[in-house]
């Protein structure tokens, strides 16, 4: 009979990446960081909303090795979070290919043995940002509101 | 040879979206247990079919009770103890009891799975082939006499075809995998020896590893088709069309083209696009539910867990995220809701969703947040959107088939690669191309 797959110990892990990043949205500005705040039928792993003006939001996903995948995610949040960017231990980020990233703006955050965070790659501001996502997401991620969009 | 669908009712709650599409495809296909928990309701929808010349069937799901039991158990409370007890769905229960042996003897009575070793005597199956037959042909009529709105149709409820009983044969290394092939072989030859007023469809429900034996597929296929049967149905396990190895899309067209050469109808029973396009290679047709069921599980899903339909993207003819899709936009072009009708759909849902404005189209995407749940799911418009849309994109996808020779659609489906392959790696969408490419290798 088939086997059904777990993906929690994927998923543990890359909650190992949380912290960090959250310590170092916080550094760079953000009132309000949400971990898990969903986005239609994602799960933006972190959000983080500078409330000094201007404005600004921040949408990481977090990966331990598939980068592929997760430029698809973090372009996906470019439609609401004005930069967007995946974070992934050191070790992985030397197999990443910078050019997709720079191609679409997404940026790449390292994590450290230390918890420490670098920034491998600055994001751009988002071109593909629909405005009532951001706004929707924001009023979400202030209400400590986790649950999904699109509603 | 034009393909053909048959949609397959998963609930009643479904019977809306079949009674208004009707007209687009081929018939119906039911689950026993369907038939058995809404007899009236059931009937009733067979004779609609009937009268539009539609085809209805109704699928003993035999495999079932060779499966671990509990997968169609459920708990209740007594009455009179107000202790919950485990035991046989009501409808599952029913149909143990109207095909008897070894349903009867072995599920209910000894309350465990039937095994091979159930089903070694010649006549042991012969019976059991018999008792599935007679249930399909005169269940409905049955169901009709001992309604009085009904009694007077009891001559018109009758299914299109019967389906032999059928269990599932597990991969080579698994238990019982020789065993379960045996089975099946005997059941098949012993259903195609029976008499019968409607045609007699075979099944073969079959690990997705054995659809890479070419030597074993090919065997199985030679039998059922010498049976004496009229038709089979493949089940690949849990086979994702979109995900379909190369191989297998080989040796799933050595097949096609088996059958085809003897003139013997070979149908997908969870299929998709994929399915579709073999038409051209000699596949009668396929089914699948609505929105849903393009591939699946012979384990049933978790009770109450109803499926998320996601919206149908006809460029690509597979299911996409609607985050997905609009992140996608500008890469392909679509820019206001005229440019999405051009580019993605312009079906009567799509237009009506839109309303000219292409932001309505994350309408086909919205959620909500269900008491005693943490995590949103697809809201029933949502749902029932993305439902009337698959249907019509399945239609337009039978219509191009039906219409197109094999080069047209070959250019055709290269010419979509070509397209979602040049766009940039952050698009999700680009990655589902893969899929096409793969399709194309069977035309």
């Amino acid at each position: 009979m088939p086997k059904i797959k777990s993906s929690i110990p994927t998923r543990k892990l890359e909650r190992e990446l949380a912290e960090p990043v959250i310590r170092y949205l916080r550094e760079i500005g953000c009132q309000v960081v949400v971990p898990e705040l969903r986005f239609f039928d994602r799960g933006v792993d972190i959000y983080g909303v500078k409330q000094s003006r201007p404005r600004r939001t921040y949408a990481v996903e977090l990966k331990l090795v598939k980068w592929q995948r997760a430029i698809q995610q973090a372009a996906v949040y470019q439609l609401c979070a004005d930069y967007s960017f995946i974070a992934l231990p050191i070790k992985s980020a030397l197999n990443v290919d910078l050019v997709p990233f720079k191609n679409c703006g997404v940026g790449v955050l390292t994590v450290r043995e230390d918890g420490s965070v670098g920034r491998l790659l600055d994001a751009e501001r988002s071109v593909e940002r629909r405005q009532h996502y951001v706004e929707a997401m924001t009023k979400h991620a202030e209400m400590g509101d986790r649950s999904c969009l699109a509603s | 040879m034009p393909s053909e669908l048959i949609v397959r009712l998963g609930s009643h709650a479904e019977k809306d979206y079949l009674l208004k599409t009707m007209g687009l495809f081929s018939g119906t296909v039911v689950g026993a247990n369907l038939l058995e928990s809404t007899p009236g309701a059931t009937v009733s929808l067979a004779f609609r079919f009937a009268k539009e010349n539609k085809s209805f069937l109704v699928d003993p799901m035999t495999y079932l009770f060779a499966i671990d039991l509990d997968f169609i158990s459920s708990e209740t409370i007594e009455r009179s103890t107000g202790r919950s007890k485990k035991g046989l769905k009501k409808s599952f229960k029913k149909i143990c009891e109207r095909l008897g042996d070894p349903f009867e003897s072995v599920v209910l009575t000894k309350r465990r799975s039937i095994t091979p070793a159930d089903l070694t005597t010649d006549a042991a199956i012969e019976e059991m082939c018999t008792t599935v037959l007679e249930y399909q042909m005169e269940r409905m009529r049955e169901i009709c006499d001992d309604d009085p709105q009904l009694k007077d149709f009891s001559d018109r409820a009758s299914p299109s075809a019967v389906f032999s009983p059928y269990f599932y044969i597990p991969a080579d290394k698994a238990a019982g995998s020789q065993q379960w092939e045996d089975v099946n072989m005997r059941i098949v030859g012993s259903f195609g020896a029976l008499q019968s007023t409607v045609p007699k469809h075979a099944v073969l429900c079959i690990d997705r590893r054995i659809l890479k034996d070419k030597v074993r597929m090919r065997g199985l296929l030679t039998t059922v088709i010498d049976s004496g049967c009229d038709a089979c149905w493949l089940w690949i396990n849990a086979l994702r069309e979109d995900d379909i190895r190369e191989e297998e899309v080989n040796n799933l067209d050595l097949l096609v083209r088996q059958a085809s050469a003897r003139n013997f109808p070979l149908w997908n029973m969870h299929g998709g696009f994929l399915s579709c396009l073999l038409s051209k290679r000699g596949m009668a047709g396929f089914s699948h539910g609505i929105g849903y069921g393009e591939s699946k599980d012979v384990l049933p899903v978790a009770p109450g867990a109803l499926p998320t339909v996601a919206y149908h993207y006809n460029p690509l003819h597979v299911r996409a995220s609607v985050p997905d899709i609009i992140r996608a936009f500008s890469s392909i072009g679509v820019t206001d809701a005229k440019s999405f009708h051009e580019i993605v759909c312009n079906c009567t849902i799509c237009k009506g969703v839109l309303k000219g404005n292409l932001r309505n189209f994350e309408k086909f995407g919205e959620l909500i947040l269900k008491p005693g749940n943490d995590r949103k799911s697809q809201t029933a418009e949502a749902g029932k959107l993305c439902r009337f849309h698959f249907l019509l994109a399945r239609k337009k996808e039978l219509d191009l088939v039906n219409s197109s020779s094999i080069p047209e659609l070959k250019l055709l489906l290269e010419e979509t690669v070509a397209e979602y392959e040049a766009l940039d790696q952050q698009i999700a969408l680009r990655s589902k191309a893969a899929a096409i490419k793969m399709w194309a290798k069977c035309l």
